[in-house]
């Protein structure tokens, strides 16, 4: 028993501040966000996708590798904005 | 392209079974995958190639005879193996950790997009080969048998990857672990699993791999076991697995 919990300190050596499972991914963003419920937290907004890049979207989200378009929306502005206008990450 | 070991020390805990099936996962969603079998045991090439032929092996890739591109050889759609070579570990790989890698980052087709995933199965015990695999890969999926001394032995296992990550592969994180041959009908198989959940938390994938006779009778067929004649339990598995591996690697 002792074992597994030298283990498991060292798993969090090898990966350091960068592992984030899904379920940790997601409550950092909750507790970033300040708590409270998805509705209190987000505005609804509708936007226009270049046909393109929608095809390519609904690609990647059939194959799997996206399975939150709001999440990678947020991400995609918070990323553009920090680049180009500075703003807080 | 990223490189996932999948990895124990301790033989027998599905290492093999956990690659293939996952590789297999993973090309049917349309992303080309490479499985590279760096055990001498070559286990993983004879269950994705039926028949013993004379193609080029990772030896022979290691050696410069071959290029990575021409050892692939296509076993399914989107999925390529570079077969094992018996004589592998006949080969001094101690001066040169970082050849697979350099090779991997040299291959076209690889790293221009052609190819998603390259998945390697690693050899038991800790040698040059698998010293090489994770020099070069991106992630290691930790396979453990909870029931065995395969989760006592994780600390030597991670106590290793450490020493790797700090000297050859900075970049190398632990995706998860992965429980394997999962026999839920035992209350110690039960316990057990409570014990590594409630120690490694979200380390442990959420998905366990059962103990069932379609691993078996596929390995002896040398096919997935989403080509059984029967649809498993473990398919489901497997496939949700692999989603979940996928997830882990989008979010980091």
């Amino acid at each position: 028993m002792e074992s597994l919990w030298q283990a498991k300190k060292q798993l969090e050596q090898v990966n350091g501040q960068f592992h984030k499972t899904a379920q940790e991914v997601e409550t950092r963003r909750y507790k970033r966000a300040g708590g409270g419920r998805f509705e209190d937290r987000h505005k609804r907004v509708t936007t226009y996708l270049e046909n393109e890049l929608y095809q390519e979207i609904e690609s990647l989200r059939e194959r799997g590798l996206i399975l939150n378009l709001t999440a990678v929306v947020n991400t995609a502005l918070r990323e553009y904005i920090t680049n180009n206008h500075g703003g807080k990450k | 392209m990223k490189v996932i070991a999948i990895s124990n020390r301790k033989g027998g805990v599905g290492k093999t079974t956990l690659a293939l099936n996952i590789a297999n996962e993973i090309r049917r969603l349309g992303i080309a995958t490479v499985l590279i079998d760096l055990d001498s045991q070559c286990d993983l090439t004879k269950s994705a190639i039926p028949s013993n032929s004379n193609l080029p092996t990772i030896l022979d890739v290691l050696k410069g005879n071959v290029t990575i591109n021409n050892a692939c050889h296509e076993v399914r759609e989107d999925l390529y193996i570079i077969p094992g070579s018996k004589d592998l570990d006949t080969l001094n790989l101690k001066k040169s950790p970082k050849l697979l890698k350099s090779l991997l980052r040299k291959s076209e087709d690889l790293t221009e997009g052609e190819v998603g995933y390259v998945i390697i199965d690693t050899p038991p015990g800790m040698n040059d080969a698998s010293t090489m695999a994770y020099a070069a890969a991106n992630h290691v999926v930790l396979v453990t048998n909870p029931e065995t001394f395969s989760m006592e032995n994780m600390g030597l296992m991670i106590n290793e990857i450490m020493k790797i990550k700090d000297t050859l592969n900075k970049d190398l994180n632990i995706l998860g672990i992965a429980a394997n041959k999962l026999d839920c009908r035992r209350s110690l198989a039960k316990k057990s699993m409570k014990k590594l959940r409630r120690i490694f938390s979200g380390s442990i994938f959420k998905v366990t791999i059962s103990y069932d006779a379609a691993v078996p009778t596929a390995q002896n067929q040398q096919i997935p076991v989403r080509e059984l004649n029967w649809r498993s339990k473990t398919v489901n598995q497997f496939s949700s697995l692999t989603r979940e591996i996928l997830e882990r690697m989008e979010g980091i």
